[in-house]
């Protein structure tokens, strides 16, 4: 084995032998994997071998279209048949919500270019003639997507590794990581050391051991996984083609051909977690006791959906552990807060993800950036609430639900709660509906008394449509109160911090104390990697916030990127301060009563900081905010929460001062066109191609700049434009197509209700031919087109006259 | 006719057996299945009881988890099952039988009594032979084919070689089942449900005068077979190979 | 010094080379050669090469000896009893199971069969429990310790004894519970997969249904049966029946000759009993070469034909 590598892969199953063949194809000499069995004998060698092109995610949905690519092409590669099947796939709708959520699938799938087609029942039946479709509304059928052998697979995907050169250790145990002076990683296994620059986690069921080994702790825990083979069939014997993979999601079951039978799989109510506290490490090749009982429901829906298998004998029933996530989506990409560590594990979906992700995955860690946005699996998505506890939790309510309709509103209570701000019990009081986000608890909106505290999960427009209409149009006539505790928030001091800062971001950091500027960080790229706010506080200090969500993801990209000198020190003050947002035509009138202090325009205009009394507390108060309306973002001592939120709501009483919660600011950014992260701010796209191109100053350096400079020499390609869309009860969504006589031009980024002015919303990329306000489009929602015309943005308070009062 | 079934619920032969202690293995976890010879009587019972009338009775001694294996030969087809409990991991032939003896007895002789040729686990070829000395009967092991006429069995017994002997006994008989007298059914899982309610009577060995630690032959101690060492890789060119590797085969692995 | 019986297999007139082994394990025992149905005179050259102080040769007053394999247990039964034997040791073959078995159940004796060692003076055996996965020692506390030996568990060495023949007639009668009415040939065809001494399976390498004609070929001659690989199934080269693997069939025969087969863990769960594994595979990095004994990285092509052909030469 060799001493030295450039990358050391721990894990020999399906991820990370497919990373091994994609690093060294792409070029990179000394690719080090190490298995301490024998390649596949984890998950991998008892997988189903499903391999479909859907996913919920579009970006995901690439990682799969890749991995077929690469099957497909495997034999002719390598010489080594991976057992590839192009059986086309079926998914099934027996609901209305089905349908809809289909729909949405089907609409993003073509903005990928992918065949795919609405199916009747009827049709269903002719693709499928083993299948009973009674109670069938439809479904969706793609012709060219199938199963694959995971054994097979891997063996050809290690077999083409090794003629480009990469070394695969067996029977090599990991026993220990630690990292030199020097940053070098230090590898110690029982057959020897290795020194190496990038390691990468793709452990498996022994992933978390392996992070632990880090001092990091993921949230991956292995459930027991059951598909049964059947005897030989002889209607599936006697066709000339293969049957399609059939997933009839409202069973939680799932349907393949295997040669002369068929493979039911399924997602059970009680999903038995395995060896929960850690996997033992002599663990291979093993199957696990399959218990027939606990997943008797779902046979016998397998038998409804499919009448033959309750006349047909088990072959095999085949038991095997399966890591799942709190939300089944695997982990990812660079791992907080090490430097050349990436994790690629939490597989649920292993075969399908791995020829893609070994490609992806290579592309981000050979460049430092991902060829796509990969924040849907993305590790950093998860913060510290993500511990083993929360997901021993989590996944009991995840796994009978990894086939349920995805639904955008809506939030499972499971593992929750985990992060609540001071005010939670007053929120409550209030009749709060909470969704959560990033582990922090937060009012999507409030009901009114004796309504029903739960929000009817749909595609469409949901009981909580006309709560927050009456929430938006309190904070346009009166004044409303959000809570944005869960902003992520970094204080970054030092002599160097100016320059640093200036460097971080392609905008000017703020030069003037007091003064706060829209300071996006940009990748290497000039793409769009953080959407952030700098409030200079002295020439050495700065408050910068950035999405709750990208918590990690923001702090992860400044920690690397600090100067080694110690001239820069970074302070994560997201836990120790809250904020409340003040906002509304009256919120200066409540201000000026609380505040002890001059809070005039004048005294205090916007875009702006103030350090003010509110109350008997000393708050960081920003004349700024995401709602285009008058207002502050008022930044406290965490434990001083509750006496500022008391203190306000006194003196906003008699302005009839209200929560608000998320939804109805979601709203009201899309009415003002604020770009959200990882929305209209993704890998993709620049600033250059939306309304914030003005934060781009080019007379000076920054990360990001040559991309910048390159796009602009070659013109911008897209336009980021607002539509108003002619919807009926459903709403645009985000990654859907934007159509113009019929073609597809472009794709939209999120998409909602404005509340304040009564329209539908689209957000979304057009090339700039179509970009001109008035240019009449289509925008596709849940599969169907709607009639929409583009409209100059903000489309509420056009002049911004209001946040300026 | 009333048929029982001797089965035996052992480890899944491509299950990890892992020693615990000097005499002992981790079963709590392992697969565990029907011993595959066993499955054979099963299926020769429940198809004889299908075109005559009549019950299968299954017998099992072992550890409670025993009734797993009940459970599927009921879904064969059986009717109904009887587990003698026992608390060891291994129970010595002789204790075996008298067992089957006693359970058998007390539920009623059948007119035939199956059993498969030998166990997975143990592989001890003898408690067949035992049983129907006890109780008085014929017995024929490695049966693979089986005509029943008249109280009367004529089988085939494999005797190695490709050569069978045809043998010809009076019921009620023991016969040991092997390969080649039928095709065991796959469960189907209406059959599988249907067996959960399915009686199992349980009796305790202790309590049929059977004293677990008083078997004749006593286990001292079990040990893992190393797993294979690398590979011996031959080289040279094919012929030199290939001789070689008849030499290895013949002379010193005797395998050939 | 125990009087240690050995019960004798013949083949052709001759004593048969798993007997030799037996009578090896004997070895320092005073030894009796137990000869049922045969002329011990004809065995008395081989048999006084191996260490047999005397032979017995067993007659029955009255029955067919072949025809009832109750009675010949009772013979021995007698035969045991008239000579004092502390220890009875035989062949595990399909017939010396049987009488084993038959014996032990009529003296109430215990019985270890299927051995790959004896210490007769510490009466205590070796046998394989688990398919081989395991070895287990057991102790033997009976009056008579009756064992039957695996096949070629011990290797044969020669030693002198006087070979002295007796004659024995038992008196038992047939207790007439089953009777032989004739010994046939098996009906003509492919050795059973699962049952087979020696399996070679060709894998996804095979490339075509026909090839597997090559396998037949040299399995003829080794007495093996054939077996398909998950991917060579998939393919169409074979049928289902002949898949061997933790969805096919699980084999454990002595000898496993993977052709063209890389060694899926999958396959690997249905044939990893066997004794001896062989590889011949094309790619030296097949997952096979690190679970088998022996290894030939060549084309199946190339070297299967050869080893068809050596195998004649040799006259297996």
């Amino acid at each position: 084995m060799k001493t030295n590598a450039r990358v050391a892969i721990i894990g020999g199953g399906a991820i990370g032998v497919s990373l091994a063949y994609h690093l060294a194809k792409y070029g990179w000499d000394d690719v080090v994997l190490i298995e301490k069995h024998e390649l596949t004998s984890g998950s991998t060698w008892m997988a189903a071998g499903n391999c479909s092109y859907y996913h919920p995610s579009y970006y995901c949905t690439q990682v799969n279209m890749k991995s077929i690519e690469t099957f497909k092409q495997l034999e002719e590669e390598t010489g080594q048949s991976p057992g590839w099947h192009t059986t086309g796939s079926i998914r099934t709708a027996d609901n209305p919500d089905r349908l809809d959520e289909l729909g949405y699938y089907y609409s993003m799938n073509r903005c990928l270019g992918l065949d795919v087609n609405f199916v009747s029942p009827a049709e269903i039946g002719e693709l499928h003639p083993l299948i009973d479709t009674t109670g069938l509304v439809g479904g969706l059928y793609w012709p060219d997507d199938g199963d694959v052998d995971p054994a097979s697979m891997t063996q050809a995907l290690a077999k083409g590794a090794r003629s480009y050169g990469a070394e695969l250790n067996l029977h090599t145990r990991v026993t220990g990581i630690t990292q030199k002076p020097s940053g070098d990683w230090l590898v110690q296994t029982d057959k020897g050391d290795i020194t190496c620059e990038f390691i990468v986690n793709a452990a498996g069921l022994w992933a978390p051991q392996v992070s632990k080994m880090v001092g990091l702790e993921i949230p991956s825990i292995a459930i027991a996984h059951t598909h049964i083979l059947y005897e030989t069939i002889n209607a599936v014997v006697e066709r000339d083609t293969m049957l399609p993979l059939v997933r009839d999601p409202d069973r939680s079951i799932y349907l393949r051909q295997e040669m002369d039978s068929l493979i039911l799989g399924m997602y059970e109510a009680h999903g038995q977690q395995w060896k929960k506290h850690g996997v033992p490490w002599d663990y291979a090749q093993e199957e696990l006791n399959p218990d027939i009982d606990n997943i008797a429901d779902c046979i016998e829906a397998g038998i409804e959906r499919f009448p033959i298998l309750g006349d047909t004998g088990f072959k095999h029933v085949t038991a095997g552990p399966i890591t799942y996530t709190p939300n089944g989506d695997p982990l990812v990409g660079p791992a907080y807060p090490l430097r050349n560590f990436f994790q690629a594990c939490g597989y649920s979906f292993g075969i399908t993800q791995a020829g893609g992700i070994g490609h992806y995955l290579a592309g981000w860690i050979m460049n430092g950036e991902p060829e796509i946005d990969l924040w849907h699996v993305d590790s950093r998505r998860f913060g510290s609430y993500a511990n083993w506890a929360y997901n021993h939790e989590k996944i009991a309510d995840i796994y009978p639900r990894l086939y349920s309709i995805f639904f955008p509103n809506e939030f499972r209570d499971a593992a929750r709660p985990n992060r609540t701000s001071p005010i939670y019990t007053y929120q409550k009081a209030a009749n709060a509906v909470f969704g959560d986000y990033f582990g922090w608890e937060c009012p999507n909106y409030y009901a009114p008394e004796g309504a029903d505290l739960y929000e009817q999960p749909s595609w469409r427009r949901s009981n909580a449509f006309e709560h927050v209409g009456r929430e938006c149009t309190h904070m346009m006539n009166h004044a409303g109160i959000i809570d944005l505790t869960r902003f992520a928030k970094t204080w970054i001091s030092g002599p160097g911090a100016r320059d640093w800062l200036n460097h971080m971001t392609c905008q000017n950091v703020p030069g003037k104390d007091g003064q706060i500027a829209l300071c996006p960080m940009l990748d290497h790229n000039g793409n769009f990697k953080s959407d952030m706010t700098v409030t200079r506080i002295d020439m050495d200090t700065y408050f910068c916030v950035t999405a709750s969500v990208g918590k990690r993801h923001d702090q992860h990209w400044m920690l690397l990127n600090l100067p080694a000198d110690g001239s820069v020190q970074l302070e994560d003050l997201t836990y120790k301060m809250g904020c409340l947002v003040l906002a509304g035509p009256k919120s200066r009138a409540i201000l000026e009563k609380v505040v002890y202090g001059d809070v005039s325009n004048a005294a205090f205009p916007f875009s702006t900081c103030r350090e003010l009394y509110v109350g008997r507390t000393k708050c960081r108060v920003n004349r700024m905010n995401y709602v285009g309306e008058l207002g502050y973002e008022i930044f406290h001592p965490i434990e001083q929460q509750i006496a500022v939120y008391e203190a306000l709501m006194a003196a906003g009483q008699e302005f009839d001062l209200q929560m608000v919660g998320m939804h109805a600011m979601d709203s009201m950014r899309l009415e003002k066109g604020y770009l959200a992260w990882k929305s209209e701010m993704n890998v993709h796209h620049t600033p250059l191609e939306t309304p914030i191109a003005w934060t781009v100053k080019l007379d000076k350096d920054f990360i990001g700049k040559e991309g910048i400079v390159k796009q602009k020499a070659a013109g911008v390609p897209l336009q980021l434009v607002g539509m108003v869309v002619e919807a009926k009860d459903s709403d645009p969504w985000g990654y859907n197509p934007i159509l113009k006589d019929g073609e597809r031009i472009g794709m939209t980024s999120s998409g909602g209700y404005g509340h304040r002015v009564g329209k539908s919303i689209a957000m979304g990329y057009v090339p700039p031919e179509h970009a001109a306000p008035g240019t009449v489009l289509d925008v596709e929602i849940l599969g169907r087109p709607r009639s929409a015309q583009v409209v100059a943005m903000p489309l509420y308070d056009s002049a911004n006259e209001k946040m300026k009062s | 006719m009333k048929i029982c079934v001797c089965v035996k619920h052992v480890p899944d032969t491509a299950a990890t057996i892992k020693i615990t202690g000097d005499t002992g293995y981790a079963d709590e976890e392992i697969k565990f299945v029907v011993n595959p010879y066993d499955e054979f009587g099963i299926e020769e019972a429940v198809s004889l009881v299908e075109q005559h009338g009549g019950e299968v009775v299954l017998v099992a001694v072992g550890k409670p988890a025993a009734a797993a294996t009940l459970r599927s030969g009921m879904a064969m087809g059986a009717h109904r099952a009887i587990l003698v409990k026992t608390t060891g991991q291994f129970l010595d032939s002789g204790l075996t039988a008298r067992a089957l003896q006693a359970a058998l007895e007390a539920d009623g002789l059948p007119d035939v009594i199956f059993t498969g040729k030998g166990s997975v686990d143990t592989e001890s070829f003898q408690t067949p032979y035992r049983l129907a000395r006890a109780l008085e009967l014929p017995i024929v092991n490695e049966v693979s084919n089986l005509v029943i006429d008249d109280g009367k069995a004529v089988v085939e017994r494999e005797v190695g070689g490709g050569e069978k002997q045809v043998i010809e006994m009076r019921l009620p008989a023991v016969i040991g089942a092997t390969k080649g007298l039928n095709e065991p059914r796959y469960p189907k899982f209406p059959d599988i449900m249907k067996a959960k309610k399915k009686e199992i009577k349980e009796l305790e060995i202790a309590a049929l005068g059977i004293d677990e630690s008083q078997g004749a032959v006593v286990l001292e101690t079990l040990e893992p077979v190393p797993e294979r060492s690398a590979a011996k890789m031959l080289d040279g060119d094919v012929d030199k190979q290939v001789s070689e590797l008849i030499k290895i085969l013949k002379e010193e692995e005797k395998v050939l | 010094m125990t009087r240690t019986g050995i019960l004798i297999e013949t083949e052709n007139g001759a004593v048969k080379d798993t007997t030799l082994g037996v009578l090896t394990a004997a070895a320092g025992q005073d030894i009796y050669a137990l000869v049922l149905g045969e002329s011990p005179a004809a065995l008395q050259a081989r048999l006084a090469e191996y260490g047999v102080g005397t032979i017995v040769g067993i007659e029955v007053a009255a029955g067919d000896l072949g025809a009832s394999p109750d009675l010949a247990a009772t013979a021995v039964a007698a035969a045991l009893k008239a000579y004092d034997l502390g220890a009875l040791l035989g062949t595990a073959s399909a017939a010396g199971k049987d009488i084993f078995a038959r014996l032990a159940a009529l003296l109430n004796e215990p019985l270890v069969a299927d051995c790959v060692a004896v210490d007769i003076g510490r009466q205590q055996v070796r046998k394989s429990h688990f398919s081989g996965k395991t070895f287990a020692t057991l102790k033997v506390n009976g009056s008579v310790l009756l064992c039957t030996l695996r096949p070629n568990a011990v290797e044969p060495v020669k030693s002198t004894g006087d070979a002295k023949i007796e004659t024995f007639t038992a008196d038992g009668a047939d207790p007439g519970l089953v009777r032989v009415i004739e010994t046939k040939r098996g009906a003509a065809g492919k050795l059973d997969l699962t049952e087979a001494p020696v399996v070679i399976t060709g894998g996804r390498a095979i490339k075509a249904a026909e090839n597997y004609k090559m396998l037949d070929e040299c399995a003829d001659l080794i007495g093996a049966a054939v077996g398909a690989s998950r991917a060579a199934v998939d393919a169409g080269y074979a049928p289902h029946s002949m898949q061997v693997g933790q969805t096919g069939k699980t084999v454990s025969p002595k000898l496993y000759l993977a052709c063209g087969v890389s060694g899926a863990v999958q396959h690997f769960a249905g044939m990893k009993t066997s004794r001896v594994i062989v590889a011949i595979n094309e790619d030296k990095d097949a997952p096979i070469f690190s679970k088998c004994d022996y290894g030939i990285v060549g084309d199946i092509f190339e070297v299967v034909p050869r080893l068809t052909a050596q195998l004649k030469e040799g006259g297996s």
